[in-house]
């Protein structure tokens, strides 16, 4: 081995980036070269030295603020603020329970029964109660206009029964249909349709999210990538946009990149979010 | 029992067991915080980076994959804060400053005044190198990660971050003989 090459493996020898046969030949280059030899021992020293630099211990205040910042994640997300004495335990609740708390997070309002026999039973009757009130209250037979308004409510209302019956109450159906879609091999197009609906409209993050990780697998497809797009703008979640971001980044596509820079000055976007673009921008979508 | 990985903590609170991530801060926060302080010179920018880093991993846990490495993200993400840190501070005085230098904590007159002073010293000297070599070197130093690894977390090639150590350790060993430190 010649000085030169000696003097460029160095830097590496001296911070453990050499590979077992390179640290052999260079060692006999060393033990053969004075000059080399005392290179490698300014660099040593160096290295020895910056080990001087003291470790500070955090302040006293540290873990109360970050305390704090955890309970505001938690209190958005809505989670569950168990705490485990075994970490263990912990991280295999955070795996089974995770639905569990999703599912938590997301019952239907207290009065709204959740089997849908009985969703259909309770419809009935409101609708029952809706037509006999409009039995009771019925007008002249001459006056045709409001006899006419009736029937129109009752059919909307009928409308909106069918429309329940057809969408699930809680999220977790709707994560059930989501999961059902990730399931299958080649999803229908009425299946993606689905999921970018749930991607725009749906009131759960855990939904949308979902929605999202099942459409990444589906880049190839036009639709699901307008339709990510699309979507990044009005999204009201910031996990959801972040999560969008990190979709589309990935993407050589000029339309999804110029979206995702839209974001970083846009004032109405989250912070968080306009930061996450940053940052994102720094590396070079 | 072990005690469940960094990487599992992780998924875990990617699944919705967020008080998990408080058990990632215990054993992560304080060398946050050192690299912050190393880089920065500035106690409280410090703390206050090391506080917006395991926020922003909180607010991104979504993007934490199966295959991630939990140390690296970390690194990442504190990566970022801290480049957001230096942009705001060149906007808005113009340079980029570091923090005052930092008064011994605790020191007392009776200390070893050399090892204070050695210890000033390799402060002032990590501070005149710039930051993208500051930061490979005390990554490779102080975190013992591989060319590859900091090549990965700054986001260039590891070819890159050899140049840069390279060149931070030849920088260092002149900085420390024109002080007058023998080096050998």
């Amino acid at each position: 081995m010649k000085c030169r090459e000696a003097q460029q493996r160095l830097p590496d020898y001296t911070t453990g980036n050499l590979n077992d046969r390179a640290i052999e030949e260079l060692e006999r280059h060393l033990a053969a070269c004075a000059a080399c030899a005392a290179e490698a021992s300014r660099l040593r020293s160096v290295w020895e030295r910056l080990a001087q630099l003291p470790e500070e211990e955090l302040s006293a205040g540290m873990h109360t603020r970050f305390e704090e910042t955890l309970e505001q994640h938690e209190a958005e997300a809505g989670a569950g603020t168990e705490r485990f004495s075994d970490d263990r335990m912990a991280v295999g609740a955070g795996r089974t329970s995770a639905v569990k708390r999703k599912r938590a997070r997301t019952e239907p309002a207290g009065w709204w029964p959740r089997r849908p026999v009985m969703q259909f039973g309770l419809a009935l009757v409101i609708l029952a109660a809706g037509l006999g009130l409009g039995w009771h209250l019925r007008p002249d037979p001459g006056n045709d206009g409001d006899m006419g308004t009736l029937r129109a409510e009752v059919q909307h209302l009928r409308n909106e029964l069918a429309r329940e019956r057809r969408s699930p109450a809680s999220s977790v159906d709707r994560l059930s249909i989501i999961s059902d879609i990730r399931q299958m091999e080649r999803p229908p197009a009425p299946a993606f349709e689905t999921l970018l609906r749930a991607l725009v409209s749906d009131p759960s993050v855990n939904v949308r999210l979902a929605a999202v990780d099942v459409l990444a697998d589906h880049l190839d497809r036009q639709t699901v990538r307008d339709g990510l797009r699309e979507s990044l703008s009005g999204q009201s979640s910031a996990m959801v946009q972040i999560a969008l971001i990190e979709t589309l980044a990935g993407l050589d596509d000029p339309q999804g990149q110029r979206a995702i820079r839209d974001l970083a000055t846009d004032d109405r976007v989250d912070p968080a979010v306009r930061a996450h673009v940053r940052w994102r921008l720094g590396r070079s979508l | 029992m072990d005690q469940p990985r960094d990487h599992e903590l992780m998924l875990a609170v990617r699944e919705g067991a967020l008080p998990l991530m408080g058990r990632l801060f215990e054993r992560h926060a304080r060398r946050l915080y050192n690299f912050f302080l190393r880089m920065t010179f500035d106690r409280e920018a410090s703390e206050d980076l090391v506080q917006e880093t395991f926020r922003r991993m909180l607010e991104a846990r979504h993007t934490y994959r199966d295959d991630s490495r939990f140390v690296a993200w970390m690194f990442t993400i504190a990566r970022s804060r801290h480049s957001d840190l230096c942009r705001k501070r060149r906007h808005q005085r113009g340079e980029v400053e570091l923090g005052e230098h930092l008064p011994d904590r605790g020191a007392t007159p009776d200390a070893d005044f050399e090892k204070r002073r050695e210890v000033m010293f390799l402060r002032t000297a990590l501070g005149r190198l710039s930051a993208e070599k500051r930061e490979a070197i005390l990554l490779s130093r102080f975190e013992n990660m591989k060319y590859e690894e900091i090549a990965q977390i700054a986001g260039c090639p590891v070819g890159t971050i050899k140049a840069r150590v390279h060149h931070a350790l030849k920088d260092l060993s002149r900085l420390f003989r024109e002080q007058g430190y023998e080096v050998s």
